[in-house]
Protein backbone atom coordinates (compact mmCIF):
# COMPACT_ATOMS: atom_id res chain seq x y z
CA UNK A 1 0.00 0.00 0.00
CA UNK A 2 1.44 3.21 -1.14
CA UNK A 3 0.57 5.39 2.06
CA UNK A 4 2.59 8.16 1.33
CA UNK A 5 0.24 9.45 -1.59
CA UNK A 6 1.64 12.37 -3.96
CA UNK A 7 0.62 15.97 -2.99
CA UNK A 8 -2.96 16.75 -3.64
CA UNK A 9 -3.42 19.46 -5.88
CA UNK A 10 -5.84 21.81 -3.67
CA UNK A 11 -7.82 24.20 -6.12
CA UNK A 12 -8.01 21.65 -8.91
CA UNK A 13 -11.45 22.92 -9.73
CA UNK A 14 -14.36 20.27 -10.71
CA UNK A 15 -15.82 21.83 -13.71
CA UNK A 16 -19.56 22.84 -13.31
CA UNK A 17 -18.72 22.91 -9.39
CA UNK A 18 -21.71 25.67 -7.80
CA UNK A 19 -19.90 27.99 -6.53
CA UNK A 20 -22.09 30.80 -6.19
CA UNK A 21 -23.19 32.65 -2.92
CA UNK A 22 -26.69 33.76 -1.98
CA UNK A 23 -25.18 36.52 0.01
CA UNK A 24 -23.74 38.68 -2.06
CA UNK A 25 -25.87 39.45 -5.28
CA UNK A 26 -24.13 41.00 -8.69
CA UNK A 27 -23.52 44.78 -8.53
CA UNK A 28 -26.27 45.66 -10.62
CA UNK A 29 -29.14 47.40 -8.73
CA UNK A 30 -32.99 47.43 -8.41
CA UNK A 31 -33.82 48.29 -4.81
CA UNK A 32 -32.72 48.55 -1.61
CA UNK A 33 -31.43 45.77 -0.15
CA UNK A 34 -32.80 45.28 3.77
CA UNK A 35 -35.36 46.69 5.93
CA UNK A 36 -35.39 50.63 5.60
CA UNK A 37 -38.13 51.11 8.34
CA UNK A 38 -37.64 51.58 11.95
CA UNK A 39 -39.78 50.24 14.45
CA UNK A 40 -39.79 53.60 16.40
CA UNK A 41 -39.37 55.79 13.72
CA UNK A 42 -38.88 59.87 14.17
CA UNK A 43 -38.06 60.68 10.38
CA UNK A 44 -39.54 58.91 7.84
CA UNK A 45 -38.36 59.43 4.54
CA UNK A 46 -39.91 58.13 1.25
CA UNK A 47 -38.86 57.91 -2.31
CA UNK A 48 -36.97 60.82 -2.35
CA UNK A 49 -34.94 62.29 -5.49
CA UNK A 50 -33.08 65.14 -5.32
CA UNK A 51 -31.99 66.86 -8.81
CA UNK A 52 -28.87 69.61 -8.84
CA UNK A 53 -29.88 71.81 -11.59
CA UNK A 54 -31.79 68.23 -13.21
CA UNK A 55 -28.75 66.25 -12.51
CA UNK A 56 -30.13 63.82 -10.40
CA UNK A 57 -27.82 62.96 -7.21
CA UNK A 58 -30.33 61.54 -4.96
CA UNK A 59 -32.37 58.09 -6.44
CA UNK A 60 -35.94 57.00 -5.03
CA UNK A 61 -34.25 56.56 -1.69
CA UNK A 62 -36.10 55.43 1.42
CA UNK A 63 -35.03 55.67 5.27
CA UNK A 64 -36.72 55.33 8.62
CA UNK A 65 -34.25 56.82 11.32
CA UNK A 66 -35.61 55.84 14.64
CA UNK A 67 -35.77 56.89 17.99
CA UNK A 68 -32.56 57.15 20.24
CA UNK A 69 -31.27 55.49 17.01
CA UNK A 70 -27.74 56.30 15.42
CA UNK A 71 -28.03 55.76 11.66
CA UNK A 72 -24.74 55.97 9.62
CA UNK A 73 -24.32 56.66 5.86
CA UNK A 74 -22.11 55.22 4.22
CA UNK A 75 -20.06 55.33 0.85
CA UNK A 76 -17.47 56.84 -1.84
CA UNK A 77 -17.44 60.15 -2.73
CA UNK A 78 -20.32 62.00 -5.12
CA UNK A 79 -22.75 59.04 -3.46
CA UNK A 80 -25.36 61.21 -2.34
CA UNK A 81 -25.02 60.32 1.61
CA UNK A 82 -24.40 64.18 2.67
CA UNK A 83 -27.17 64.93 -0.04
CA UNK A 84 -29.32 62.94 1.41
CA UNK A 85 -28.22 63.92 5.24
CA UNK A 86 -29.19 67.54 4.62
CA UNK A 87 -32.22 66.89 2.75
CA UNK A 88 -33.12 65.93 6.46
CA UNK A 89 -33.59 69.41 8.11
CA UNK A 90 -33.73 71.21 4.22
CA UNK A 91 -30.73 72.37 4.29
CA UNK A 92 -30.36 71.59 0.31
CA UNK A 93 -33.47 74.76 0.26
CA UNK A 94 -30.54 76.92 0.10
CA UNK A 95 -28.42 75.18 -2.85
CA UNK A 96 -29.78 77.30 -6.00
CA UNK A 97 -31.01 74.69 -9.05
CA UNK A 98 -31.33 71.81 -5.87
CA UNK A 99 -35.18 70.15 -6.26
CA UNK A 100 -36.27 67.89 -3.62
CA UNK A 101 -39.03 65.47 -4.29
CA UNK A 102 -41.11 62.56 -1.96
CA UNK A 103 -41.74 62.65 1.66
CA UNK A 104 -39.64 63.17 4.88
CA UNK A 105 -41.59 63.40 7.84
CA UNK A 106 -40.54 64.48 11.24
CA UNK A 107 -42.88 62.73 13.94
CA UNK A 108 -45.37 62.48 10.87
CA UNK A 109 -45.31 65.84 9.33
CA UNK A 110 -43.95 66.66 6.14
CA UNK A 111 -40.85 68.62 6.95
CA UNK A 112 -41.33 70.02 3.10
CA UNK A 113 -44.63 71.23 4.07
CA UNK A 114 -44.85 74.88 2.35
CA UNK A 115 -46.10 76.22 5.21
CA UNK A 116 -43.63 75.18 7.18
CA UNK A 117 -40.98 77.82 9.11
CA UNK A 118 -37.54 76.24 8.22
CA UNK A 119 -35.80 78.00 11.28
CA UNK A 120 -37.80 76.12 14.25
CA UNK A 121 -37.37 72.71 11.85
CA UNK A 122 -33.62 73.27 11.92
CA UNK A 123 -33.33 74.17 15.54
CA UNK A 124 -35.41 70.84 15.76
CA UNK A 125 -33.22 69.03 13.41
CA UNK A 126 -30.15 70.28 14.34
CA UNK A 127 -26.30 69.83 12.18
CA UNK A 128 -22.97 69.67 13.13
CA UNK A 129 -20.52 69.94 10.17
CA UNK A 130 -17.21 68.09 9.27
CA UNK A 131 -15.29 71.64 10.11
CA UNK A 132 -15.65 72.81 13.32
CA UNK A 133 -16.99 76.25 12.81
CA UNK A 134 -17.73 78.10 15.93
CA UNK A 135 -19.00 81.97 15.84
CA UNK A 136 -16.77 84.60 16.27
CA UNK A 137 -17.68 85.21 19.53
CA UNK A 138 -17.20 83.29 23.14
CA UNK A 139 -17.59 80.27 24.03
CA UNK A 140 -20.63 81.32 26.35
CA UNK A 141 -22.13 83.60 23.29
CA UNK A 142 -21.66 80.11 21.04
CA UNK A 143 -23.67 78.42 23.08
CA UNK A 144 -26.23 81.06 24.43
CA UNK A 145 -27.20 82.52 20.75
CA UNK A 146 -29.59 79.48 19.79
CA UNK A 147 -31.21 79.59 22.89
CA UNK A 148 -31.67 83.43 22.77
CA UNK A 149 -33.19 83.95 19.30
CA UNK A 150 -35.22 81.28 19.90
CA UNK A 151 -36.12 82.66 23.13
CA UNK A 152 -36.01 79.64 25.14
CA UNK A 153 -34.87 80.98 28.55
CA UNK A 154 -36.54 84.52 29.69
CA UNK A 155 -34.06 84.99 32.31
CA UNK A 156 -30.00 85.63 32.73
CA UNK A 157 -29.90 82.63 35.45
CA UNK A 158 -31.98 80.12 33.28
CA UNK A 159 -29.95 80.81 30.34
CA UNK A 160 -26.37 80.40 32.59
CA UNK A 161 -28.04 77.06 33.23
CA UNK A 162 -28.85 76.01 29.84
CA UNK A 163 -25.28 77.08 28.49
CA UNK A 164 -23.97 74.83 31.28
CA UNK A 165 -26.38 72.30 30.44
CA UNK A 166 -25.23 72.34 26.89
CA UNK A 167 -21.74 71.88 27.28
CA UNK A 168 -22.16 69.41 29.81
CA UNK A 169 -23.65 67.20 27.67
CA UNK A 170 -21.59 67.87 24.97
CA UNK A 171 -18.71 66.91 27.38
CA UNK A 172 -16.64 70.14 27.03
CA UNK A 173 -17.84 71.69 30.61
CA UNK A 174 -15.21 70.58 32.89
CA UNK A 175 -12.19 72.07 29.92
CA UNK A 176 -14.26 74.98 28.93
CA UNK A 177 -16.09 76.38 32.31
CA UNK A 178 -13.06 78.81 33.12
CA UNK A 179 -12.62 80.35 29.67
CA UNK A 180 -16.31 80.93 28.87
CA UNK A 181 -15.42 84.25 27.87
CA UNK A 182 -12.66 83.93 25.60
CA UNK A 183 -13.28 83.03 21.89
CA UNK A 184 -14.56 79.86 20.93
CA UNK A 185 -11.90 79.69 17.50
CA UNK A 186 -9.54 79.67 20.64
CA UNK A 187 -10.30 76.43 21.38
CA UNK A 188 -8.56 72.96 19.97
CA UNK A 189 -10.32 71.29 17.02
CA UNK A 190 -12.49 68.67 19.01
CA UNK A 191 -13.23 70.77 21.56
CA UNK A 192 -14.75 73.28 18.87
CA UNK A 193 -16.73 70.34 17.60
CA UNK A 194 -18.04 69.66 20.48
CA UNK A 195 -18.80 73.91 20.76
CA UNK A 196 -20.25 73.03 17.86
CA UNK A 197 -22.00 69.53 19.51
CA UNK A 198 -23.44 72.05 22.83
CA UNK A 199 -24.77 74.99 20.42
CA UNK A 200 -27.14 72.80 18.33
CA UNK A 201 -28.00 70.67 22.11
CA UNK A 202 -28.50 74.20 23.25
CA UNK A 203 -31.73 74.61 21.07
CA UNK A 204 -33.74 71.12 21.94
CA UNK A 205 -33.13 69.05 19.14
CA UNK A 206 -35.15 65.87 18.80
CA UNK A 207 -32.50 64.94 15.63
CA UNK A 208 -29.06 65.34 15.14
CA UNK A 209 -27.46 65.38 11.65
CA UNK A 210 -23.75 64.99 11.60
CA UNK A 211 -21.64 65.39 8.62
CA UNK A 212 -18.52 63.80 8.92
CA UNK A 213 -18.31 65.37 12.44
CA UNK A 214 -14.64 63.74 12.86
CA UNK A 215 -13.14 63.80 9.37
CA UNK A 216 -11.06 66.85 10.48
CA UNK A 217 -10.29 65.64 13.75
CA UNK A 218 -7.36 63.64 15.34
CA UNK A 219 -7.93 60.12 16.63
CA UNK A 220 -8.48 61.07 20.30
CA UNK A 221 -10.35 63.94 19.45
CA UNK A 222 -12.22 61.73 17.36
CA UNK A 223 -12.80 58.95 20.35
CA UNK A 224 -14.27 61.86 22.37
CA UNK A 225 -16.41 62.69 20.01
CA UNK A 226 -17.25 58.97 19.54
CA UNK A 227 -17.83 58.41 23.41
CA UNK A 228 -20.21 61.47 23.25
CA UNK A 229 -22.41 60.37 20.01
CA UNK A 230 -22.84 57.20 22.33
CA UNK A 231 -24.22 58.96 25.36
CA UNK A 232 -26.13 61.26 23.17
CA UNK A 233 -28.31 58.97 21.73
CA UNK A 234 -29.73 58.32 24.73
CA UNK A 235 -31.69 61.59 24.41
CA UNK A 236 -31.31 62.59 20.76
CA UNK A 237 -31.96 60.65 17.42
CA UNK A 238 -28.89 60.69 15.00
CA UNK A 239 -27.61 60.43 11.63
CA UNK A 240 -24.22 60.70 10.73
CA UNK A 241 -22.38 60.66 7.25
CA UNK A 242 -18.70 59.41 7.65
CA UNK A 243 -16.17 58.48 5.31
CA UNK A 244 -14.82 56.45 8.06
CA UNK A 245 -16.25 52.68 7.74
CA UNK A 246 -14.72 52.26 11.26
CA UNK A 247 -16.26 54.96 12.87
CA UNK A 248 -19.88 53.65 11.47
CA UNK A 249 -19.31 50.29 12.85
CA UNK A 250 -17.79 51.82 15.75
CA UNK A 251 -21.03 54.31 16.66
CA UNK A 252 -24.10 53.71 14.48
CA UNK A 253 -26.80 50.99 15.42
CA UNK A 254 -27.98 50.43 11.41
CA UNK A 255 -25.83 51.77 8.57
CA UNK A 256 -27.14 52.85 5.21
CA UNK A 257 -24.61 52.21 2.14
CA UNK A 258 -25.36 54.80 -0.71
CA UNK A 259 -24.20 54.38 -4.69
CA UNK A 260 -24.26 56.52 -7.41
CA UNK A 261 -27.58 58.29 -5.62
CA UNK A 262 -28.90 54.46 -4.69
CA UNK A 263 -29.43 53.38 -1.30
CA UNK A 264 -28.02 50.21 -1.66
CA UNK A 265 -28.28 48.27 1.32
CA UNK A 266 -29.29 49.18 5.19
CA UNK A 267 -29.12 46.70 7.70
CA UNK A 268 -28.13 46.50 11.12
CA UNK A 269 -24.44 47.60 11.44
CA UNK A 270 -23.03 44.42 12.26
CA UNK A 271 -24.71 42.45 9.58
CA UNK A 272 -23.66 45.41 6.67
CA UNK A 273 -20.04 44.84 8.54
CA UNK A 274 -19.71 41.04 9.00
CA UNK A 275 -22.35 39.44 6.29
CA UNK A 276 -23.46 42.13 3.22
CA UNK A 277 -25.52 41.41 0.75
CA UNK A 278 -25.41 43.46 -2.03
CA UNK A 279 -21.79 42.79 -3.63
CA UNK A 280 -21.62 46.77 -4.00
CA UNK A 281 -21.76 46.92 -0.27
CA UNK A 282 -19.04 43.76 0.17
CA UNK A 283 -16.64 45.70 -2.27
CA UNK A 284 -16.86 48.96 -0.27
CA UNK A 285 -16.73 47.80 3.35
CA UNK A 286 -13.51 45.17 2.11
CA UNK A 287 -11.65 47.94 0.38
CA UNK A 288 -12.73 46.74 -3.38
CA UNK A 289 -14.46 49.83 -4.65
CA UNK A 290 -12.58 51.16 -7.42
CA UNK B 1 -16.66 31.76 -6.63
CA UNK B 2 -13.62 34.69 -7.44
CA UNK B 3 -10.82 34.44 -5.86
CA UNK B 4 -12.00 35.53 -2.10
CA UNK B 5 -8.29 36.98 -1.45
CA UNK B 6 -8.51 39.21 -4.66
CA UNK B 7 -9.52 42.48 -6.19
CA UNK B 8 -8.48 44.71 -3.14
CA UNK B 9 -7.83 47.98 -3.89
CA UNK B 10 -4.49 47.37 -2.00
CA UNK B 11 -2.89 44.72 -3.36
CA UNK B 12 -0.61 44.12 -0.61
CA UNK B 13 -3.33 43.32 0.90
CA UNK B 14 -4.59 40.52 -1.48
CA UNK B 15 -0.96 39.15 -1.19
CA UNK B 16 -1.22 38.88 2.65
CA UNK B 17 -4.58 37.27 2.65
CA UNK B 18 -3.56 34.64 0.08
CA UNK B 19 -0.56 34.16 1.93
CA UNK B 20 -2.17 32.97 4.70
CA UNK B 21 -4.72 30.75 2.80
CA UNK B 22 -1.06 29.05 1.07
CA UNK B 23 0.19 28.74 4.48
CA UNK B 24 -2.97 26.80 5.92
CA UNK B 25 -3.18 24.62 2.50
CA UNK B 26 0.24 23.78 2.88
CA UNK B 27 -0.40 22.65 6.42
CA UNK B 28 -3.44 20.70 4.88
CA UNK B 29 -0.61 19.15 2.96
CA UNK B 30 2.02 18.41 5.80
CA UNK B 31 -0.85 16.69 7.74
CA UNK B 32 -1.97 14.44 5.14
CA UNK B 33 1.73 13.12 4.08
CA UNK B 34 1.18 12.80 8.75
CA UNK B 35 -1.97 10.61 8.17
CA UNK B 36 -0.53 8.25 5.36
CA UNK B 37 2.80 8.29 6.91
CA UNK B 38 1.44 7.05 9.97
CA UNK B 39 -0.98 4.42 8.76
CA UNK B 40 1.42 3.29 5.84
CA UNK B 41 4.04 2.48 9.63
CA UNK B 42 0.54 0.52 10.83
CA UNK B 43 0.19 -1.19 7.93
CA UNK B 44 3.10 -2.50 7.07
CA UNK B 45 5.03 -2.82 10.69
CA UNK B 46 7.32 0.18 9.95
CA UNK B 47 8.26 1.35 13.63
CA UNK B 48 11.26 3.65 12.17
CA UNK B 49 8.52 5.25 9.99
CA UNK B 50 6.23 5.88 13.12
CA UNK B 51 9.25 7.30 14.83
CA UNK B 52 9.64 9.60 11.97
CA UNK B 53 5.88 10.72 12.12
CA UNK B 54 6.09 12.04 15.73
CA UNK B 55 9.32 13.47 15.11
CA UNK B 56 7.77 15.83 11.94
CA UNK B 57 4.85 16.68 14.39
CA UNK B 58 7.02 19.85 15.25
CA UNK B 59 6.69 21.15 11.80
CA UNK B 60 2.96 21.04 12.36
CA UNK B 61 3.24 22.97 15.48
CA UNK B 62 5.83 25.81 13.49
CA UNK B 63 3.42 26.43 10.82
CA UNK B 64 0.31 26.79 13.79
CA UNK B 65 2.56 29.31 15.20
CA UNK B 66 3.23 30.79 11.66
CA UNK B 67 -0.68 31.54 10.68
CA UNK B 68 -1.48 32.52 13.92
CA UNK B 69 1.34 35.35 13.43
CA UNK B 70 0.11 35.99 10.02
CA UNK B 71 -3.52 36.41 11.24
CA UNK B 72 -2.65 38.36 14.49
CA UNK B 73 -1.35 41.18 12.11
CA UNK B 74 -3.36 41.01 9.16
CA UNK B 75 -6.68 41.40 11.76
CA UNK B 76 -4.18 44.43 13.50
CA UNK B 77 -3.22 45.97 10.28
CA UNK B 78 -5.84 45.60 8.13
CA UNK B 79 -8.88 45.36 10.18
CA UNK B 80 -11.00 43.21 8.01
CA UNK B 81 -14.56 43.03 7.11
CA UNK B 82 -17.23 41.30 5.54
CA UNK B 83 -16.27 38.30 3.49
CA UNK B 84 -12.35 38.94 4.62
CA UNK B 85 -13.00 38.85 8.15
CA UNK B 86 -14.67 35.93 7.67
CA UNK B 87 -11.69 34.22 5.73
CA UNK B 88 -9.41 35.26 8.38
CA UNK B 89 -12.05 34.12 11.01
CA UNK B 90 -12.51 30.95 9.40
CA UNK B 91 -8.78 30.08 8.51
CA UNK B 92 -7.69 30.79 11.91
CA UNK B 93 -10.32 27.77 13.05
CA UNK B 94 -9.13 25.56 10.09
CA UNK B 95 -5.60 25.82 11.33
CA UNK B 96 -7.07 24.45 14.68
CA UNK B 97 -8.52 21.54 12.81
CA UNK B 98 -5.61 20.60 10.78
CA UNK B 99 -3.37 20.72 14.23
CA UNK B 100 -6.13 18.62 15.26
CA UNK B 101 -5.14 16.39 12.24
CA UNK B 102 -1.72 16.31 12.92
CA UNK B 103 -2.40 15.26 16.39
CA UNK B 104 -4.28 12.41 15.82
CA UNK B 105 -1.46 11.12 12.94
CA UNK B 106 0.61 11.30 15.77
CA UNK B 107 -2.02 8.97 17.87
CA UNK B 108 -1.90 6.22 15.31
CA UNK B 109 1.77 6.50 14.76
CA UNK B 110 2.04 5.60 19.15
CA UNK B 111 0.11 2.55 18.45
CA UNK B 112 2.32 1.85 15.94
CA UNK B 113 4.92 2.10 18.45
CA UNK B 114 3.11 0.93 21.03
CA UNK B 115 2.32 -2.82 18.81
CA UNK B 116 5.73 -3.27 18.00
CA UNK B 117 7.79 -2.15 20.64
CA UNK B 118 5.88 -3.78 23.74
CA UNK B 119 5.92 -7.40 22.20
CA UNK B 120 2.02 -7.36 20.58
CA UNK B 121 2.65 -8.71 17.13
CA UNK B 122 1.99 -6.91 14.14
CA UNK B 123 -2.22 -6.85 12.97
CA UNK B 124 -3.07 -9.54 10.17
CA UNK B 125 -3.97 -7.60 6.67
CA UNK B 126 -7.85 -9.42 7.88
CA UNK B 127 -7.46 -6.57 10.73
CA UNK B 128 -6.23 -4.20 8.89
CA UNK B 129 -8.83 -3.91 6.06
CA UNK B 130 -11.07 -1.03 8.36
CA UNK B 131 -8.08 0.96 8.91
CA UNK B 132 -7.42 1.16 5.31
CA UNK B 133 -10.67 1.54 4.51
CA UNK B 134 -11.29 4.30 7.00
CA UNK B 135 -7.89 6.33 6.31
CA UNK B 136 -9.23 6.12 2.36
CA UNK B 137 -12.20 8.03 3.76
CA UNK B 138 -10.86 10.22 5.92
CA UNK B 139 -8.40 11.56 4.12
CA UNK B 140 -10.64 11.77 0.90
CA UNK B 141 -12.58 13.90 2.85
CA UNK B 142 -10.08 16.05 4.35
CA UNK B 143 -8.62 16.49 0.63
CA UNK B 144 -11.56 17.73 -0.63
CA UNK B 145 -12.55 20.31 2.21
CA UNK B 146 -9.07 21.35 1.38
CA UNK B 147 -9.73 21.37 -1.94
CA UNK B 148 -13.46 23.64 -1.43
CA UNK B 149 -11.33 25.83 0.78
CA UNK B 150 -8.85 26.61 -2.17
CA UNK B 151 -11.75 27.39 -4.38
CA UNK B 152 -14.42 28.55 -1.45
CA UNK B 153 -16.52 25.35 -3.29
CA UNK B 154 -19.66 25.39 -1.34
CA UNK B 155 -20.55 22.48 -3.83
CA UNK B 156 -17.45 20.41 -2.64
CA UNK B 157 -18.73 20.83 1.32
CA UNK B 158 -21.64 19.82 1.11
CA UNK B 159 -19.92 16.32 -0.62
CA UNK B 160 -17.79 16.69 2.04
CA UNK B 161 -20.88 16.64 4.92
CA UNK B 162 -22.31 13.79 3.09
CA UNK B 163 -19.11 11.68 3.33
CA UNK B 164 -18.74 12.52 6.52
CA UNK B 165 -22.19 10.86 7.22
CA UNK B 166 -20.31 7.75 5.00
CA UNK B 167 -17.54 8.01 7.84
CA UNK B 168 -19.67 7.46 10.83
CA UNK B 169 -21.32 4.32 9.31
CA UNK B 170 -18.01 2.92 8.39
CA UNK B 171 -16.64 3.63 11.79
CA UNK B 172 -19.49 1.66 13.63
CA UNK B 173 -19.67 -1.24 11.78
CA UNK B 174 -15.49 -1.73 11.78
CA UNK B 175 -15.93 -1.54 15.58
CA UNK B 176 -18.11 -4.41 15.67
CA UNK B 177 -16.32 -6.36 13.22
CA UNK B 178 -13.47 -6.08 15.43
CA UNK B 179 -14.84 -7.12 18.67
CA UNK B 180 -15.59 -10.37 16.78
CA UNK B 181 -11.84 -10.57 16.46
CA UNK B 182 -11.62 -10.53 20.48
CA UNK B 183 -13.95 -13.06 21.12
CA UNK B 184 -12.90 -15.04 18.91
CA UNK B 185 -9.21 -14.66 20.35
CA UNK B 186 -9.14 -12.94 23.43
CA UNK B 187 -5.37 -13.17 23.09
CA UNK B 188 -6.04 -10.08 20.49
CA UNK B 189 -7.55 -7.79 22.72
CA UNK B 190 -4.19 -5.41 23.37
CA UNK B 191 -4.01 -5.67 19.12
CA UNK B 192 -7.78 -4.79 18.48
CA UNK B 193 -7.27 -1.93 21.42
CA UNK B 194 -4.53 -0.25 19.59
CA UNK B 195 -6.82 -0.63 16.25
CA UNK B 196 -9.55 0.89 18.20
CA UNK B 197 -7.30 3.74 19.21
CA UNK B 198 -6.08 4.17 15.27
CA UNK B 199 -9.07 4.18 14.01
CA UNK B 200 -11.07 6.30 16.53
CA UNK B 201 -7.96 8.80 15.46
CA UNK B 202 -9.40 7.86 11.80
CA UNK B 203 -12.44 9.22 12.42
CA UNK B 204 -11.33 12.30 14.15
CA UNK B 205 -9.59 13.38 11.04
CA UNK B 206 -12.36 12.83 8.45
CA UNK B 207 -14.37 14.98 11.31
CA UNK B 208 -11.76 17.82 10.83
CA UNK B 209 -12.39 17.60 6.75
CA UNK B 210 -15.99 18.34 7.67
CA UNK B 211 -14.95 20.95 10.23
CA UNK B 212 -13.54 22.86 7.49
CA UNK B 213 -16.19 22.01 5.01
CA UNK B 214 -18.29 24.00 7.78
CA UNK B 215 -15.94 26.81 7.82
CA UNK B 216 -16.08 26.89 4.02
CA UNK B 217 -20.17 27.87 4.25
CA UNK B 218 -19.24 30.21 6.58
CA UNK B 219 -17.05 32.35 4.26
CA UNK B 220 -19.19 32.14 1.40
CA UNK B 221 -22.37 32.44 2.74
CA UNK B 222 -21.60 33.93 6.06
CA UNK B 223 -23.81 31.47 7.84
CA UNK B 224 -22.37 29.88 11.04
CA UNK B 225 -23.28 26.07 10.47
CA UNK B 226 -21.41 24.50 12.90
CA UNK B 227 -23.25 21.90 15.31
CA UNK B 228 -26.20 21.42 13.07
CA UNK B 229 -27.59 17.89 11.76
CA UNK B 230 -25.79 16.93 8.80
CA UNK B 231 -28.30 15.70 6.41
CA UNK B 232 -30.45 18.56 7.12
CA UNK B 233 -27.84 20.75 6.21
CA UNK B 234 -27.52 19.61 3.09
CA UNK B 235 -30.73 19.85 2.20
CA UNK B 236 -30.68 23.48 3.23
CA UNK B 237 -27.61 24.58 1.49
CA UNK B 238 -28.53 22.03 -1.64
CA UNK B 239 -32.32 24.24 -2.12
CA UNK B 240 -30.97 27.56 -1.55
CA UNK B 241 -27.79 26.72 -4.29
CA UNK B 242 -28.53 28.06 -7.65
CA UNK B 243 -29.08 25.82 -10.47
CA UNK B 244 -26.31 25.33 -12.99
Amino acid sequence: MNTLAAQPNFGARAPGAITATDLVEDSSFTETIGDFTSPNARMVCRDVDVYYSGKQAIKNVSLDIGKNEVVSMIGPSGCGKSTFLRCLNRMNDTIPGCKVSGRIELDGTDIYDKKRDVVPLRAKIGMVFQKPNPFPKSVYENVAFGPRIHGLTNSKAALDELVEQSLRKAGLWDEAKDRLDQPGTGLSGGQQQRLCIARTIAVSPEVILMDEPCSALDPIATAVIEELINELRKNYTIAIVTHSMQQAARVSHRTAYFHLGDLIEVGETNQIFTSPKHKLTEDYVTGRFG
Amino acid sequence: MSDVTAGHIVRSYDEELAALRTLVLDMGVLVLEQTSAAVGALSQGEIEQARRVLDRERKVAYLVLDADDMIFNLIAKRQPAAIDLRLVLALSKVVAHLERVGSRAGRIAWSVVNLLERGNQQPSAKILHHVTRLHQLATEMLQRSLDALANTDVDAALEVFADNIVLDQEIDAAMRHLMTFVLEDPALVGQVLELVLAMRALSCIGDQGGNIAEQIVFIAKGKDVRYQNREILIDALRQRAPSH
